[in-house]
């Protein structure tokens, strides 16, 4: 419990916290829910006085924020509370502060698993946490809620002491976020009609139906297919991006050859690769069976990782490709994407599958590239049962380890889910 | 010539109808064009061409709807019909297989080159 001059002094401090945001709002709210009873029982009318204005400016700050604290003692259940803005928000039947597993029920059943393995990270893990998820009230209203918070494990390091922290209604920020990414979906169809068309005219120059073209005017067109080929891929990542984050991503399975996607694929980028001198090179094992997967994905998987290399391999370079089946007993087919490149810097390895998460030295280099690409990649191959991973030397090249499934599962698109 | 093929182009986005009728003409087919479903309705049953691509998305009346529309049709049930679209989100493609559409294609991911070949391939005509 903490002393009477230390409440004062919270008190006292209490403004400047507040401003300095949830983090701090909850350790002066752990403080005071605990010294309320020293207060009442040994302090005086100044001090007492003083703590109900601030449990009544917590209770605002709490409603205004649409957040409510919360603490799970594991030592001392009796510590543990909640306050009344989160038996509100949850419009709970509990009397007492619901155990973590009964606060977890309130996720929505789509939620159930990705919580409770979420739950079980952050019971070995110490220190900060936050959790985001779709849950239901207890009277049945849907909503978001994130719960920020730190787990203190015991003395010998294991268990969790003591979990504490908010728990923020979020709803209205995730339906700004799904509306900005619907808008960004629509907006990218809106896009591919007119590329579509600039694509189309293009070709139709290049093959001549208006007459031949001359070199530089053959130079000209080409270069116009080309920025439209890359636009049309930029606006598939970002549709792909938005189906993702939407939960609407379809997998649409078929039999296909997946040494002749990568032939086209490679066709289509060779003149990227000539332009910089980069020697393209490409096997295919001869045993390789036909997969059930989705050509579109398995596409764009393919450009990405293709254009990444020839763009990130300086000139005169060489990006070199390798697909093969694998030992048997296992039903995948494994791509290789090796390149003489600038490589990924070390310390940001981790990263490189961040969404919007670009390297800096690629940064350097190509200024104008959207860091979706191996996001997609690798939540595509993930989503599939699929893998990827990588070695990588700065200043020497990137060789890209992919493991593609035989077959993948077909996965309809879902309606959007309601908030 | 008794073997030139037609093809029934309904699109409403008129700079892609130039450059596909183009390339169609110079690959050796007869070609129709309408900007609606209605108006392509109204020619293939007409014209009775050999293939149709239609697009999803116009005025008047969809492709989807045009597709349903021609199944009704004694001449219309059996034309092959390939919808060209940008989209490809809800339940559209299965959608499209239920209505009787024989492809599916995006079309800002093709080259032109390769829808002939599919239109070519689905007429016998390999080259």
């Amino acid at each position: 419990m903490p002393e009477i001059a230390e409440i004062v002094e919270l008190v006292s401090n209490y403004s400047l916290l507040f401003i300095a945001g949830g983090a701090v709002v909850l350790a002066l709210v752990s403080a005071y829910a605990g010294g309320l009873i020293v207060t009442r029982t040994e302090g005086t009318n100044y001090v007492t006085g003083e703590i109900d204005a601030l449990a009544e400016r917590m209770k605002e700050a709490e409603q205004i924020g649409h957040f409510g604290s919360f603490l799970w003692d594991f030592e001392d259940p009796k510590q543990s509370f909640w306050t009344p803005q989160l038996f509100a928000l949850f419009e709970t039947e509990y009397n007492t502060p619901p155990t973590p597993e009964q606060f977890l029920a309130f996720a929505e059943t789509r939620e159930r698993e990705r919580v409770a393995d979420a739950w079980k990270k952050i019971l070995v893990t110490s220190g900060p946490f936050s959790l985001t998820f779709a849950a239901v009230s207890h009277k049945g209203r849907h909503m978001y809620v994130r719960v920020q918070g730190k787990m203190t494990p015991k003395r010998d390091g294991l268990a969790p002491k003591r979990i504490e922290g908010v728990i923020t209604d979020v709803t209205r920020e995730m339906e700004v976020d799904k509306a900005k990414t619907e808008f960004v979906s629509l907006a990218s169809h809106q896009l591919k009609t007119p590329l579509t068309s600039i694509s189309w005219l293009a070709e139709s120059l290049m093959r001549g139906t208006k007459g031949a073209l001359q070199d530089d005017q053959r130079t000209y067109v080409a270069n116009i297919q080309d920025a439209a080929s890359r636009m049309i891929a930029m606006v598939n990542d970002l549709l792909n991006v938005s189906r993702i984050e939407l939960d609407t991503l379809a997998i649409r399975p078929e039999e296909l050859d997946a040494c002749g996607l990568m032939t086209s694929v490679i066709d289509e980028q060779k003149h990227a690769a000539d332009a910089k001198k980069i020697s393209l090179d490409f096997t295919c094992a001869p045993n390789l069976p036909h997969l059930t997967a989705d050509k579109q994905l398995l596409r764009m998987i393919f450009q990405n990782l293709l254009s990444n290399a020839i763009k990130y391999t300086p000139e005169g370079g060489n990006v070199t490709c390798d697909m093969s089946l694998a030992e048997a007993g296992r039903e995948v087919v494994f791509l290789s994407v090796k390149d003489s490149g600038i490589g990924i810097p070390k310390d940001e390895q981790p990263r490189i599958f961040e969404k919007l998460h670009r390297a800096s030295n690629a940064q350097n280099l190509v200024p104008d590239g959207t860091g979706l690409g191996l996001y997609l990649v690798k939540t595509i191959l993930d989503r599939v049962g699929g893998g990827i991973s990588f070695e990588s030397v700065e200043g020497q090249g990137t060789t890209f380890f992919v493991t593609i499934p035989f077959t993948w599962k077909a996965r309809g698109d879902k309606p959007l889910a309601g908030v | 010539m008794a073997d030139k093929k037609t093809v029934l182009v309904v699109e409403d986005e008129a700079p892609a109808v130039l450059a596909l009728g183009d390339v169609l003409k110079g690959e050796g087919f007869e070609v129709l064009t309408a900007r609606t479903g209605k108006e392509g309705l109204a020619t293939a049953i007409v014209k009775h061409p050999d293939m149709i691509l239609a697009d999803l998305k116009m005025p008047e009346m969809g492709g989807l709807e045009m597709v349903r529309e021609l199944r009704n049709d004694t001449w219309g049930k059996d034309v092959p019909v390939m919808i060209l679209t940008n989209v490809s989100d809800g339940t559209v493609v299965e959608e499209a297989q239920e209505a009787g559409a024989i492809e599916y294609f995006i079309k800002g991911d093709m080259h032109m080159e390769d829808i002939i070949a599919r239109i070519r391939a689905r007429l016998g005509m390999e080259k």
